[in-house]
């Protein structure tokens, strides 16, 4: 082809009349474009011969009826986007639940007599605890709906974000704190019996005394129904493998503060 | 019973007793288009099998939704675009199972055009039968049809067996008439070139 001859994408539009040009002049005076052009035409006649000869086998439309009158409608779109929606929901829940177990479990069981600002080295952070919580042996009052991290100050190496608060061990009574939302789902699974008026509250107290295999099941069961322990002390959900002294009962003091 | 598939009852006038229930009107059309939806599953798989998996999706599909289907376009566009759509699906998917290894379709599917060029692959076994009525252009052209991108088959497919125009496949593919027009002359180019370093033409 020659400088002015149209390039190949020119000529095979021409061919089939979608050229914008009009070529014609040009192909009327060169051989080339010519040769071209009968190359394309040669070469589309053979291809809608090839095209046109598969047959399918003579069973297909037998087979197209039969699949078609049997396919069941696919589940709708929406269907899917809510279920990978409720895939992620339930990822997101189970990785704060394990992230809040797994900083919690840094700390050892020890009793103490009073809260005592501590340093703990958790994976990821340095958390300085610089307030007490509410929770005192000389004060039952219940940690108000208010405690949060805002009570503590931390210092992480990246500036982490803190989960965690405190708890009080009084001797053989142990405290623990819990933020739940359902407080009658809660009292079901602790057998314990909730009144209407203390439904109503933004906290409560019951009073178990209970082994620790017992306690075990209580803490997981309140674990698995979304509630979450902000107590540090052991025994956290899912920490318990064995216990020194299965047999021996200890009350505890569930305190449970509503989530808003 | 269907109808003879030559009736002289449009597609429309089936689409419309299927949607008040007759199933028969369905069968009508299936027996009607069948064929050009395998021909064009075909030209862009090439492959018998999976031309006619494609196809009973395809008519599956049509089933499932005819009911909503408007008659924007015609019957036959739309059901093209579907067995269009779900050839380059299965392509796709023989493409990620390893099948066909060293053919290339990485370029997009629609919008601008860098249709990679599909790798030689040795020529597949043509049917003793048919290779007896080809020429040998003809046999030349199946070969290579082969070895070109799946991309440029489409178009050509839809050319050369429906005689759409670039304005036409360019509204069944939802691309540019320039991507058209682009792909149908790197597909006739690819041919040529190939058919020429064989002495074919």
């Amino acid at each position: 082809m020659s400088t002015n001859c149209p390039d190949f994408e020119e000529l095979s539009a021409w061919h089939d009349g979608a050229s914008s040009k009009d070529l014609s002049k040009h192909i009327d005076s060169c051989s080339m474009c010519q040769s071209e052009l009968k190359n394309i035409s040669v070469i589309e006649d053979s291809l809608k011969n090839v095209l046109l000869s598969e047959a399918p086998s003579a069973d297909l439309k037998d087979k197209i009826l039969k699949t078609a009158k049997t396919s069941k409608a696919p589940i709708p779109f929406m269907t899917h986007i809510l279920k990978i929606a409720a895939i992620l929901i339930t990822a997101f829940a189970i990785n704060y639940f394990t992230t809040q177990n797994t900083e919690s479990q840094t700390n050892t069981a020890q009793n103490k007599t009073d809260v005592k600002p501590e340093i703990t080295q958790s994976k990821n952070a340095v958390i300085r605890e610089t307030k007490a919580p509410a929770i005192t042996p000389d004060s039952e009052k219940l940690p108000s709906t208010e405690i949060s991290s805002k009570d503590f100050s931390f210092v992480g190496a990246n500036g982490e974000t803190p989960t965690k608060l405190s708890t009080i061990t009084i001797e053989n009574e142990v405290k623990h704190v819990w933020l739940c939302q359902d407080f009658a789902k809660v009292s079901e699974l602790l057998s314990s019996k909730v009144t209407e008026e203390m439904l109503a509250k933004d906290s409560i107290e019951l009073k178990l005394t209970l082994t620790q295999a017992e306690l075990i099941n209580k803490v997981n069961s309140l674990n698995k129904s979304g509630c979450s322990l902000v107590s540090r002390e052991l025994p956290q959900p899912n920490t318990y493998v064995k216990t020194d002294t299965p047999d021996k009962k200890v009350t505890y003091h569930i305190s449970i503060v509503k989530k808003k | 019973m269907s109808l003879d598939k030559n009736s002289d009852v449009t597609d429309n006038e089936l689409i419309a007793s299927f949607k008040k229930g007759s199933e028969t009107s369905f069968d009508t059309l299936v027996e009607r288009h069948f064929v050009k939806a395998y021909q064009i599953a075909h030209g862009i798989l090439r492959s018998n099998e999976d031309a006619e998996e494609v196809v009973q999706d395809s008519f599956a599909k049509i089933h499932r939704v005819l009911h909503e289907f408007r008659g924007d376009s015609k019957f036959t566009t739309w059901m093209y675009r579907i067995v269009s759509n779900y050839s380059k699906n299965k392509y796709r998917w023989n493409k990620r199972r390893g099948a066909k290894k060293s053919l290339s379709i990485d370029a997009p599917l629609s919008g601008d055009d860098t249709g990679n060029i599909g790798m030689t692959l040795p020529g597949k076994e043509m049917n003793p039968q048919r290779g007896t009525s080809y020429n040998e252009l003809e046999k030349g052209v199946y070969k290579h049809l082969d070895a070109i991108s799946p991309l440029y088959r489409e178009v050509l497919v839809l050319r050369n067996l429906e005689g759409y125009s670039y304005e036409d496949i360019a509204n069944l593919l939802d691309c540019k008439i320039g991507t058209v027009k682009s792909r149908i002359a790197r597909g006739r180019e690819e041919l040529r070139n190939r058919l020429k370093n064989e002495n074919l033409i």
